[in-house]
């Protein structure tokens, strides 16, 4: 069979398989591309390579710009691992066919060049190994092979001189020879005469642990770095080969009620009148001849498909609530109405342009009404998103919406509840509905002018506990609320959802990611006590309206108290349904909903991969999954924890080795035998041709039992030889030699280039050190006095106040291992984790700090070096950065008296007062303090830079030991996504200079934040229309702005790429890690680090505290609240000592 | 003429005779011999001809959706594309012709009815239908004052067909496929193309509306990709030619340059395309003849060429500002 009658016969397959994964194929396209095969081969213009039919087909399937990048790779994988011959594509030839902007198969294309490269490596390596090993074992040194051949004596046999002669031009060793003395030994008595036995065999041994030893290494390394690269890709970057689509039966069509849905979707689809641009010829002359024949035009009226834009509130990209609202909108586009669906985030004036590439700038409603002036508009959301909070009355902007004629809004509070937000929209022209699929059919009735189809009975239902609506971001934070809060919450989730759907979200704790696809299939799986599943319409909604659900994350210590409230059986069934999950996704077919399941990667061995996971683990930025604790068990851990899920081992094997779920018959066809076949001839012989044999992991377990084998008989023969000998050097031989040190505790590669600069240049001005590197020295000796002081290693003495030229350096304090270990120590699991760069020790303002610097570096401190000095803030936005720093300090009086001000710090922090509306980190430090081993609490990035320039003020807590950022799972995320949502509305109210109204229920503190905000969004607002604001994160830092009047760190961080690390405030640094950096081409773990105390944070501080002691001292004076209690909040503590 | 060909001040004196203006570089610009298509699009475009189908292209504004059908016929040697401007309020049969009606109740008032092909305009496809065929077989439907060429084939661009209501490209998949319409206005008379002389059909959207899967299927879709900084300088290239007098560093900075306007980051509305570009560059040339780089030390060139790569007031300022930046960065 010809190759091209081949790929064409085999096509179809492929077409299948793009068709399970969502791609507009129709028969029309399956002829299509057969036409297109024939044709080109018909006038002799098939590609040579077919991968280069890639550009061709694609064309004739893919739909969209997403699909057609996605073409490219699923193509090229398919050519290839039908037929292995085929090698992969050249970087050039990627860019032929890729070559806009965001190409990114090149990486992965490299990254299997890279893989062949190794594999390659090892094979030659091992060859070698082989070689040398052999020619040891069998007794032939170099030496007595060059005297065997050349008829030279050998050394031994001419000195031995006992009996045993040996025959030139033999030469070689005889059995008796390994008894013989030699000359020069320092021992030749008889009862020593083994030790030249013995150091033949070392010399032997040397020859072959050598090579062993460097083959070793050299394995060891290769392994790691790619179990490296494994774990790195099992997430971040380019992970859409890592995403593999699967289809489980049953569940979207429980969501739902079918009947309803195709009735509202009939409805939906039903054409209406409207009036068309031409005249109706009949009726013209009908109505003109009625009149007499005076001209009387009547425009014709056509019958058109009606249009829907819906629009619908999403918290976060993993909200349950609009995902649910999504499927109903998906259902009844399915059956052919005409739908463009996009999301805002809780503000319809915004919509996120899914729809289209034109651009990235949010759709406001004169957009939307542009492109979709005839639709007809839907909203699932909240009726409060159109209400104004003061009055009560849809608010002002509400009004662009009429722009619609036919607008509805389906809500997600059942109709029992509804308030004045409902009806003053009813009164304002909109159809007010629940957001069900009946609420829908509803909607559809009356817009085809039906209004006799009523809502059905809705099932009781409860109304969302107060405690959960009023202020849903609270119940994310991964501090714990108090005792009695917690069993409020409890005792009012349980009553909000009843009994099933308390363990359904029970079950959903159990796994460690809130996930829709999870959610959704354990409660098709779960039953309540009459049998029935847990999944339905009622129960779903209510369930996603959480904000666990709306948000996308639920905190440990509610998971931790779910799984424990679940019964043995429902636990039991919640497990059973996760691997059934997984089972079911392997063997579905085609239909079904469309989950998304991580590729896990072969496994080389448990221990080898906990190994890799604990050196790979400290380097990862904060973000990272494999930071997060509860996801770090779940990978590290050898049996399922109470928190976590095991993935059974043979679904694993048969799921994830292959590249690919496979389906039920290829799964037949694949048999067990395939995995013990060598890979070369496994390849392509799948049905689907797509099995990759992990070639690399089997070199290197081949390699590796070779040498282990090799090494093994080597020292028993050794062993067996030297015994009865006894000599001290056979002795000394088998005793282990130290191994050395782990390099965990390296610190970041500048830090230690420093180092080594000071050990060079310690006593001696170098010219060539920038004044930047001056300054880390002076910070890097500062480390090593550090070091010294935590008596790691043999420092030297004197280094705290005089540093002596070895101090801090490789040579004088033991190398790399006598740095100090929090640059990047492995924490102990299940701890919390340093963050990647944490400031160096803290620095006392004024007092102790230079005397810790050598006499050529300039001194620490506001005036270190030039790049610590602090430019004066903007006479243009200095009246309002003033304005929004007395502000704050009305807002910290406030909340002062409050009671909700205990922050570890003095001044207490004006990020958390201003997102949080408390500054509490003082009791959760704390209370936590004691917890944990190592005793580390997460705070807030402006507490913690606070500690480490000198400002933090409770006893018994030390910087260094107890204090990190936050994790971003664990409540930095939230705490700046809270920040951007609050920061950007605070803008956009600040730029229209419409000042925020009180709402009626607000206290005195929540009136001064929302003050305090509309301020700082002035300030900042001032310093964008400056030209001061050059930022790399999305929105602006405000401290930066508020402290320097302007954020100019954009530039610096475009120049880093990846060539230079860049110091940048805690702030800047923190929106990195979560999410909000903006400039391209930066890796925030490889790019950035936090601004040392001595390089501009001490200063940066200090004018922090200055400007807000001043301001808050001013308030105070004014307020006329000079009392002990206030004063006490602010009274400046002396730095405590390190 | 000297620059500024209009100075707007008072008092000026107005020109004796008509002024010298410079030719437009637009219509250079858009010369179909100078577009430069990426290989994916070239291979869609071959893909379409070789299986008859019509070409759909999405891409950003400005990215040569349009031109890729004057490019293309001129390289198959068919002339100048019919396009075919889609509005919120076409149908299908607009496409086609459209029928005077007034004019014919004029017509039908005063007396004076022909026989009705009067009335007749046809449109893109309708033009390129009748053309596929010979003048015998429809000299009887042209208006008078009809240009018949044919039997030839054509290009028909159906530009920006996500404007049109979702019936137009549902109501379009049959006389697309067919290629075939009916007149009833003149008797429901029915006009095929030869289908040797089938037209070539390219659509263009901005998607930003969905559009059916119906009609998807029956295209060939390609979505030209907005193209990376080395091969916007070959696009550009392309068009403007090499750039005589102006060096290398100007190329660097204006793609810089535009880049950084480009980046979501800068957070302009209406982010500026290749079409944009192109006319920055050619502005700047003519606006600094003889300068090697006028991205460098001249305080002026932006307020005198922003509007070219920008087109709101909102817009405006956002980009001053960001070219400001830019400048301080670069030491410009």
């Amino acid at each position: 069979m010809k190759p091209i009658d081949r790929l064409a016969e085999e096509l179809p397959d492929f077409l299948d398989d793009l068709r399970s994964a969502g791609y507009v194929i129709g028969v029309d396209q399956y002829v299509a591309a057969g036409d297109l095969l024939l044709s080109l081969a018909a006038r002799g213009a098939l590609p040579d390579d077919p991968r280069r039919l890639a550009t061709l087909l694609g064309p004739v399937v893919c739909k969209t710009p997403a699909e057609q990048d996605e073409f490219r790779l699923r193509f090229t994988q398919w050519v290839e691992g039908r037929d292995p011959s085929v090698g992969s594509v050249t970087p050039a030839e990627a860019e032929d066919v890729g070559g806009g902007e965001g190409s990114h198969s090149t990486g992965l294309r490299g990254d299997r060049r890279l893989r062949s490269y190794v594999a390659a490596l090892l094979v030659v390596a091992a060859v070698a190994m082989l070689v040398v090993f052999l020619s040891v074992w069998t007794g032939r040194t170099p030496e007595t092979q060059t005297g065997q051949g050349g008829g030279v004596p050998t050394t031994t046999a001419s000195a031995a001189g006992k009996g045993s002669e040996t025959i030139p031009g033999q030469g070689g060793l005889r059995p008796e020879d390994a008894a013989a003395p030699r000359p020069n030994e320092p021992n030749g008595q008889a009862g020593a005469s083994s030790s030249a036995s013995v150091s033949r065999w070392r010399s032997r041994g040397v020859l072959a642990l050598l090579p062993l030893g460097i083959f070793g290494f050299a394995a060891w390394k290769v392994w790691w770095f790619v179990g490296v690269r494994r774990y790195l890709a099992r997430r971040p970057a380019r992970s859409r080969a890592d995403i593999r689509s699967v289809r489980v039966r049953g569940v979207r069509e429980s969501l739902f009620p079918r009947a309803v849905l195709s009735r509202a979707a009939r409805n939906l689809r039903r054409r209406r009148p409207a009036e068309a641009v031409h005249l109706d010829v009949k009726a013209t002359i009908d109505r003109s001849a009625r009149r007499a024949g005076q001209f009387s035009p009547v425009a014709a009226r056509r019958r058109m498909t009606p249009e829907y834009l819906v629009l619908v509130d999403r918290a976060s990209f993993a909200d349950h609530q609009a995902r649910l609202y999504d499927e109903l909108v998906g259902q009844v586009e399915a059956e052919g109405v005409a739908v463009t669906l996009l999301h805002f985030d809780a503000d319809p004036r915004a919509c996120d342009p899914a729809v289209g590439n034109a651009g990235s700038a949010a759709l406001a409603p004169r957009d939307l009404s542009a492109r979709h002036p005839d639709a007809r508009l839907i909203v699932f959301a909240d009726a409060s998103v159109f209400i104004d909070p003061v009055t009560g009355q849809p608010a002002s902007w509400a009004a662009l919406f009429a722009a619609w004629p036919e607008r509805a809004l389906l809500t997600p509070e059942p109709a029992a509840f509804w308030s004045g937000g409902e009806k003053a929209l009813t009164s304002a022209g909109w159809a007010v509905l629940p957001a069900t699929a009946e609420g829908l059919a509803v909607l559809a009735s009356r817009l085809n002018g039906d209004a006799a189809e009523e809502l059905p009975p809705a099932p009781a239902v409860h109304r969302l506990p107060e405690m959960l609506a009023g202020d849903p971001l609270r119940w994310i934070d991964r501090r714990p609320p108090s005792a009695p809060e917690f069993e409020d919450l409890i005792a009012s989730l349980k009553g909000y959802l009843g009994p099933g759907g308390y363990a359904w979200l029970a079950a959903c704790a159990v796994y460690p990611e809130v996930h829709w696809d999870v959610t959704v299939f354990l409660g098709a799986r779960m039953r309540d006590r009459a049998g029935r599943p847990l999944l339905r319409p009622d129960h779903l909604s209510a369930l996603a309206r959480l904000p666990w659900f709306r948000q996308g994350t639920m905190p440990d210590w509610l998971r931790a108290r779910l799984s424990g409230e679940l019964s043995v059986p429902h636990e039991r069934a919640a497990r059973g349904a996760l691997t059934e999950l997984f089972l079911t996704a392997l063997h579905a077919g085609e239909s079904g909903t469309t989950l998304e399941i991580a590729e896990d990667r072969p496994r080389v061995g448990r221990l080898l991969a906990n190994h890799v996971f604990g050196r790979v683990r400290p380097a990862q930025p904060e973000e990272s999954p494999l930071r997060e604790r509860v996801f770090a068990s779940f990978m590290a851990s050898p049996l399922p924890r109470r928190l976590t899920v095991a993935l059974p081992r043979t679904v694993a094997a048969a799921l994830f080795s292959t590249g690919r779920p496979r389906r039920p018959d290829r799964l037949r066809r694949a048999g067990a035998w395939r995995w013990l076949a060598p890979s070369a001839s496994r390849r392509g012989t799948g049905a689907s041709g797509r099995y990759r044999s992990p070639l690399i992991a089997r070199v290197a377990a081949a390699s590796v039992v070779f040498l282990a084998v090799g090494a093994a008989a080597f020292l028993w023969n050794e062993s067996r030889d030297n015994d009865g000998v006894g000599t001290p050097g056979a002795s000394a031989r088998r005793t282990p030699v130290p191994a050395k040190a782990p390099d965990s505790g390296a610190p970041p590669k500048e830090l230690s280039d420093v180092l080594d600069k000071v050990a060079q240049n310690a006593t001696g001005d170098n010219p060539d050190l920038s004044a930047r590197q001056k300054a880390l020295i002076a910070t890097a000796q500062g480390v090593g006095a550090l070091a010294g002081k935590a008596s790691f290693g043999a420092s030297a003495p004197g280094t705290k106040s005089e540093p002596s030229p070895t101090a801090g350096s490789p040579a004088g304090a033991g190398g790399v291992a006598n740095r100090p270990p929090t640059k990047g120590d492995a924490p102990a699991k299940g701890s919390e984790v340093a963050t990647q760069s944490p400031p160096d020790e803290p620095v006392k303002p004024s007092k102790t700090g230079p005397t810790q610097v050598a006499s050529n570096v300039p001194p620490p401190g506001p005036k270190a070096s030039d790049a610590t000095k602090l430019q004066p803030i903007h006479r243009e936005v200095a009246d309002r950065i003033d304005e929004a720093w007395t502000a704050i300090a009305e807002l910290f009086v406030a909340a002062e008296r409050a009671g909700r001000v205990k922050s570890s710090i003095d001044p207490p922090p004006v990020l958390d007062i201003l997102i949080n509306g408390k500054a509490d980190d003082e009791a959760v430090i704390l209370s936590e303090i004691g917890k944990n081993e190592p005793p580390m609490v997460g705070v807030s990035p402006e507490v913690f830079g606070a500690w480490f320039t000198g400002y933090g003020r409770t006893p018994g807590v030390e910087a260094l030991k107890n204090v990190r950022i936050v994790q971003p799972t664990k409540g930095l995320k939230e705490f700046f996504d809270r920040r951007a949502q609050l920061l950007r509305s605070s803008v956009d109210q600040a730029r229209k200079g419409v000042r925020p109204l009180p709402n009626p229920g607000d206290d005195s503190v929540q009136r001064s934040q929302n003050a305090a905000w509309y301020a700082v969004a002035r300030a900042v607002v001032a310093a964008q229309d400056a030209g001061l604001v050059n930022t790399s994160i999305d929105p602006p830092p405000i401290l930066d702005i508020l402290i320097d009047g302007k954020a100019d760190d954009g530039p610096a961080v475009a120049a880093a790429n990846g060539k230079q690390q860049v110091y940048v405030s805690p702030e800047v640094f923190s929106a990195w890690f979560t999410g909000y950096g903006k400039t391209p081409g930066i890796e925030a773990a490889r790019d950035l680090r936090m601004r040392n105390p001595r390089d501009g944070l001490q200063a940066y501080y200090d004018r922090r505290a200055e400007l807000l002691n001043s301001h808050l001292n001013a308030v105070r004076a004014r307020n006329g609240a000079k009392g002990d209690g206030a004063k006490q909040e602010t009274k400046p503590l002396e730095p405590k000592k390190e | 003429m000297p620059y500024p060909f209009y100075t707007g001040a008072p008092g000026a004196q107005a020109a004796a005779r008509p002024a010298d203006l410079p030719v437009s570089r637009r219509a250079e610009q858009t010369r179909p011999d100078r577009y430069l298509a990426d290989a994916g699009l070239v291979d869609a475009v071959n893909v379409a001809l070789l299986l008859g189908q019509p070409l759909l292209l999405t891409g950003e504004p400005g990215t040569g959706k349009t031109q890729l059908a004057s490019s293309l016929a001129w390289e198959l040697g068919l002339g100048d594309p019919l396009r075919f401007e889609t509005k919120s309020t076409s149908t299908a049969g607009d496409l086609f012709y459209t029928y005077d009606s007034l004019a014919r109740f004029h017509a039908a008032q005063t007396g004076v009815l022909g026989k009705g092909t009067e009335f007749i305009t046809f449109n893109a496809l309708g033009r390129a239908i009748l053309r596929a065929n010979a003048l015998s077989a429809v000299a009887g439907l042209l208006p008078a004052g009809h240009v018949h060429d044919g039997p030839r084939r054509s290009v028909v661009l159906i530009d920006e067909v996500d404007k049109a209501p979702r019936d137009f490209a549902n109501d379009l998949l049959n006389e697309v496929e067919g290629m075939f319409f009916r007149i009833p206005e003149l008797g429901n008379v029915r006009v095929e193309a030869d289908p040797s002389m089938q037209p070539i059909v390219v659509v263009t959207s901005n998607s930003e509306k969905s559009l059916p899967d119906a009609f998807l299927r029956r295209c060939i879709y390609y979505h030209i990709p907005f193209p990376d900084r080395d091969r916007l300088a070959e696009v550009i290239a392309a068009r403007l030619g090499k750039f005589s007098g102006k060096g290398q560093a100007f190329l660097d900075d204006a793609l810089d340059l535009f880049y950084r306007l480009r980046d979501a980051a800068t957070g302009l509305r209406k982010r500026p395309a290749t079409a944009e570009v192109l006319g920055w560059v050619a502005a700047l040339r003519e606006l600094y003849p003889g300068v090697d780089n006028p991205l460098a030390g001249r305080d002026d060139v932006a307020r005198r060429s922003v509007s070219v790569l920008v087109k709101t007031v909102e817009d405006r300022e956002v980009a001053l500002a960001a070219w400001d930046r830019w400048r301080k960065e670069r030491g410009r």
